[in-house]
């Protein structure tokens, strides 16, 4: 099977190859002409989570994907090849993910998978991206998935979301200036929130603060009193939190009515993402938090994302770093086959090691080194409905392979 | 205080479980103060009244007719979402608590009428299973139609006074009166009432009661009425605290089973003592140690509870067998 | 034994495993010209099926509820990972096939022989059950050092049967196919020989009349502690197999959607008949590999009214409603297992009541 799909693709590969080198169009050219895209399409398998507990994160990435794809498609397509989107839903459960992610990369054999949400159905796809040898393109953030058991960097997997490290290195040190070093720590009680709080932990210590408390709850719990009252008795000056989704709200809810917010500085990443503001609107307002991106960012290529995304989906609400991630990468694709010449695997993944544009999120490098995106990182102020920025970190690399997930 | 001499026993009997199910900087009770306990009870207080109402409605159900209703959370969700749309179309809030009981309870004859009726005769444990099938059919058919992100709903009135350094949030003390209040109204109806003779009657014995004229098919229709629309009510009344999501209503299924089971089907009374061991040691064991081992605890606990008194905590007399 | 007897009993055998030569050559034959995605597809549908069938061996020929079958589903995935990766890692995977089965019926045993012993009312051991594998799923996902926490266990290797001086590696999801099948008509086989044996006549006593049976002399704890071993055991072979054919192993493994699963194909196949649950199985996996794309929410709900019209109208499945069916056409040869107690009454007309 694997060589039947390995010559199929290598077929395909150099059919894009003789149209490239037939066809108009070389490099930067591409994206200037509008002439419609021709020749055998590319497929793209986009793994979203449209139900399920991730299934605002996956509709956003389904409906930026889509959108860039057909930005991409009018202005001539990638190597004068359009795309084509193979939507799957792997309802943020591993299983489930893995089953749906063999039906991409075996029966549709698609040039290019991406997608998964939860750092679980992440993880599960990598051992079948390997074997298909696919490129992946994971657009969440989350601790770093792109490395291999035995140390290097996987030479076929991307990671497009900011690792803990990334987000919080300059993050932690703003607020223990702000707002006091001694912290309280309260998560969901899965990996994401105990990675996210390791890291923190370690940027609180190094910054001069202590750890009052590190707390977990397990994930769809609906009563946060007890545990509100305790950080509120607690003498904290901070509290960090990593509830997420559903729990996160209730969290925050809670939180609000029982007068946490007047007490200590609430903050925290993952409970007041964009993706979920539909849940917490006035609850949240006045919050700090880091985040890869903003609607607010001003630049053009934000500027004609944003318009677009609220034209084509009347969506009124904040648009978070799912959604601007999947669009970029769309973007980033078209620069890297250009630069390759090809999209076949090895050439492509090459070309895109190392890669640097300007995305929605701003200035932007594939790191070569790990394969992780060196993005802005920005100190955001939840106020009016918007994510404003207070604060522009700047760019920021993840430091080799640390905290790698992969085992 | 006696309360936390028995925390202590039990962080020190918990420091013994294997390092990787504790967090690395577990929270410390230092300051442990008059102010915090007392608002830790009013959170255990609120809690157990909010859990009673769910699980009375599961256990007037279960008494009744022996029916155990996994869809009971689904009908509280069923609530919480009646609440959110009605207050979408400006709806006032204290009517929505209403409006959404009784389309609940409606919801609930209706099914009685067309599904669950027909399982009595069979009487083995398919209404379980086809309530289970019940509640994902509901609960998918919510996140078609409104989606799985969570909804906001505010609460009616914020704020609240502040005692020894606590803050009780007015809408939180309300909701537990109102859940108290509620739930004594269903108790004067059934222990007062001629409805509640009747009730009491085909739960002790069906067959009795019917001979002795009770139309039960009629009982049963308005008791699970009466079920669904106390889990509508409470669904409507914790919606401004809880997040509104399809999944919501599993947490509330599963604790008021617990209750159930911990109460057996003797007095309606028991159904109150359940709620008050599995919501008061949820909220407890979380206020003074950890909500994993809260919810893992109650667990066991209700599983060693079942092994030792099969028939409930609170049945005095059992009876064996199952028919 | 006069030879006439003998060819007859051979016949009647043959004639009680007509479904397995069926399905093997409808499964040869499928596995001739399907498509390697396919193959997984039906695949994973068997190895699952093994779950189905230890649901209908318990409720189906023992009346006993377990609402959380998954539990021994997710135990038997994670010995098998945890075992493949730590202890045997590279050499063969028998070890961690043993282990698991064993775990299986242990944990079975656990649970159900104070319950049964105590004498727990039906319905308060089927939560029990479902207690305990949220317990089960609740603790792997904290348990970070050991299983991995939430994020599972990823990258688990293809089983190796190899015997010393005979190479039987499976090294592609191809060559699995014919493992689970293999696995499928074994089990369905033993369970059919199971339920036709004089136990599974005291298991239909049982399920018909639990105190008339305990007062005919049966050992009614005993024999549902069995069917609970029994069906434990399979529960974690069907995780055993899940896992490498997955990859992963992962706390949702002991969720109520495999439980659900379970269940929905045991009550649309048909309870109490073996092969109902074991076709639905792969007719429904085919379809939802198909509808999936169309609505997930949707193909689900479809799932559950389909489940609740089933086990409303249809007690006895599409299996039982074709052997119903076909026996009002045909001879007596396709009944089930008669009840030792001869009650004439396929299932009792009240339960809990009274």
């Amino acid at each position: 099977m694997n060589h039947l799909s390995r010559r199929r693709m290598l077929q395909l590969g150099a059919a894009g190859g003789a149209l490239l080198a037939s066809g108009p169009g070389r490099g930067r050219l591409a994206s200037a002409q509008s002439t419609p895209a021709a020749g055998p399409p590319i497929t793209v398998g986009l793994l979203a989570p449209v139900t399920g507990v991730f299934a605002d994160f996956g509709d956003l990435m389904t409906k930026a994907t889509n959108l860039a794809v057909e930005k991409v498609n009018a202005e001539g397509g990638i190597l004068g090849r359009p795309l084509t989107v193979i939507a799957e839903d792997d309802q943020g459960d591993p299983a489930i993910a893995t089953e749906r992610a063999r039906k991409l990369l075996v029966q549709d054999n698609v040039d290019i998978l991406m997608g998964t949400v939860s750092s679980a159905t992440t993880l599960a796809v990598l051992p079948l991206v390997d074997q298909a040898q696919k490129v992946f393109f994971y657009p969440l953030d989350g601790e770093d998935k792109t490395c291999l058991p035995g140390g290097g960097t996987n030479p076929l997997v991307f990671g497009l979301g900011d690792t803990p490290q990334q987000r919080l290195v300059r993050f932690v040190p703003a607020i223990v200036e702000q707002a006091g070093g001694d912290w309280y720590f309260i998560g969901n009680d899965y990996v994401f929130p105990r990675s996210v709080n390791a890291v923190a932990i370690q940027f609180l210590q190094e910054a001069g603060g202590t750890v009052v408390a590190e707390e977990y709850v397990p994930l769809g719990t609906g009563d946060y009193r007890p545990v509100i009252d305790k950080i509120a008795n607690s003498g904290a000056s901070v509290v960090f939190s990593t509830t997420v989704g559903a729990d996160g709200v209730a969290f925050t809810k809670q939180a609000r009515e029982g007068g946490l917010f007047d007490r200590m500085t609430v903050t925290g990443v993952a409970t007041f993402a964009p993706e979920v503001y539909g849940g917490l609107q006035g609850f949240a307002g006045g919050v700090l938090t880091a985040d890869r991106y903003s609607d607010q960012i001003d630049n053009p290529v934000n500027a004609e994302f944003v318009a677009a995304f609220r034209e084509a989906y009347d969506y009124d609400l904040p648009i978070g770093g799912t959604a601007a991630a999947c669009y970029g990468a769309v973007l980033l694709w078209r620069e890297a086959a250009n630069a390759a010449g090809s999209f076949d695997p090895m050439p492509f993944a090459e070309a895109c090691a190392g890669l640097a544009m300007t995305l929605p999120q701003g200035d932007v490098e594939i790191d070569p080194e790990n394969h992780l995106l060196k993005q802005p990182i920005y100190l955001l102020r939840i106020e009016n409905d918007d994510y404003v920025i207070d604060e522009d970190f700047g760019q920021i690399a993840h430091p080799g392979h640390e905290g790698c997930s992969v085992v | 205080m006696n309360f936390i001499g028995v925390v202590g026993q039990l962080r020190l009997l918990l420091s013994f479980v294997p390092d990787t199910l504790s967090p690395r900087h577990p929270v410390t009770l230092v300051d442990i103060n008059t102010g915090l306990l007392l608002k830790q009870l009013f959170n255990a207080v609120s809690a157990v009244s909010l859990l009673a109402l769910v699980a009375l409605g599961l256990f007037i159900v279960f008494g009744m007719m022996k029916v155990i209703n996994m869809a009971h959370g689904e009908f509280f969700m069923l609530g919480a979402y009646a609440m959110w749309q009605l207050l979408e179309r400006g709806v006032n809030f204290w009517v929505n608590l209403a409006l959404a009981a009784l389309a609940v309870g409606c919801f609930g004859i209706v099914l009685e009428r067309s599904i669950v009726r027909r399982l009595y005769a069979r009487g083995d444990l398919s209404t379980l299973l086809a309530t289970f099938g019940l509640s994902i059919l509901l609960q998918r058919g919510v996140a078609i139609a409104f989606g799985d992100r969570p909804q906001f709903v505010a609460s009616p009135i914020s704020g609240g006074p502040t005692i020894l350094g606590n803050t009780y949030p007015t809408y939180q003390v309300l909701v537990m009166l109102l859940a108290m209040a509620v739930i004594a109204a269903v108790l004067i109806l059934f222990l007062r009432t001629d409805f509640g003779l009747r009730a009491r009657a085909t739960i002790v014995n069906p067959r009795m009661a019917a001979a002795l004229g009770v139309d039960t098919a009629r009982m049963n229709a308005l008791s699970f009425a009466l079920g669904s629309a106390l889990a509508g009510f409470a669904g409507a009344l914790a919606a401004p605290l809880l997040s509104v999501v399809p999944t919501m209503g599993l947490d509330w299924v599963v604790r008021s089973f617990l209750v159930v089971i911990v109460a057996g089907v003797g007095s309606i009374w028991a159904a109150l003592g359940g709620a008050a061991i599995v919501g008061g040691w949820e909220t407890g064991f979380t206020a003074a140690y950890d909500a994993t081992y809260a919810q893992i605890t109650v667990l066991i606990i209700v599983w060693a509870l079942v092994l030792v008194r099969p028939r409930g905590l609170f049945t005095g007399r059992w009876r064996r067998g199952t028919r | 034994m006069t030879p006439h007897a003998g060819v007859s009993r051979v016949l009647s055998a043959f004639w009680a495993a007509r479904w397995a030569v069926l399905l093997l050559v409808g499964l040869a034959l499928y596995g001739r010209f399907s498509d390697p995605f396919g193959l997984f597809i039906v695949s994973s549908a068997l190895v699952l099926a093994l779950l189905a069938l230890s649901v209908d061996l318990q409720w189906g020929y023992a009346g006993i509820l377990n609402l959380g079958p998954a539990a021994s589903l997710g135990l038997g995935a994670y010995t098998y990972a945890l075992v493949q990766r730590k202890v045997t890692a590279g050499s063969p995977t028998w070890l961690a096939f043993g282990l698991a089965i064993l775990l299986g019926v242990a944990l079975a045993v656990i649970v159900a022989f104070p319950a049964f012993k105590a004498r727990t009312l039906p319905v308060y051991y089927a939560l029990i059950t479902l207690a305990v594998a949220l317990i089960l799923q609740r603790w792997t996902a904290v348990s970070y050092d050991l299983t991995g926490g939430s994020n599972g266990i990823t990258g688990i290797r293809l089983p190796d049967f190899s015997l010393p001086g005979l190479d039987l590696k499976v090294t592609t999801t191809e060559q699995f196919f014919p493992l689970a099948a293999g696995a499928a008509i074994a089990v369905y086989l033993g369970l059919l020989w199971l339920t036709r044996s004089r136990f599974g006549r005291v298991m239909a006593a049982i399920r018909d009349d639990e105190e008339k049976a305990a007062t005919l002399g049966y050992d009614v704890s005993a024999v549902k502690l069995a069917v609970a071993a029994v069906a434990g055991g399979i529960g974690a072979l069907a995780g055993a197999l899940y896992a490498p054919l997955a990859g992963t192993a992962h706390p949702s493994l002991f969720g109520i959607a495999f439980s659900i699963q379970a269940f929905v194909w045991v009550a649309v196949g048909g309870q109490g008949t073996l092969i109902g649950p074991l076709l639905a199985a792969i007719a429904l996996k085919l379809l939802e590999n198909r509808l999936r794309d169309v609505s997930a929410d949707g193909y689900v709900m479809a799932l559950a009214a389909l489940f609740m019209l089933a086990v409303i109208f249809l007690p006895r499945g599409i299996a039982g409603l074709f052997s119903d069916i076909a026996r009002e056409a045909k001879s007596r040869l396709a009944r089930p297992a008669p009840s030792v107690l001869s009650t004439g009454r396929e299932r009792p007309s009240e339960g809990l009541h009274g």
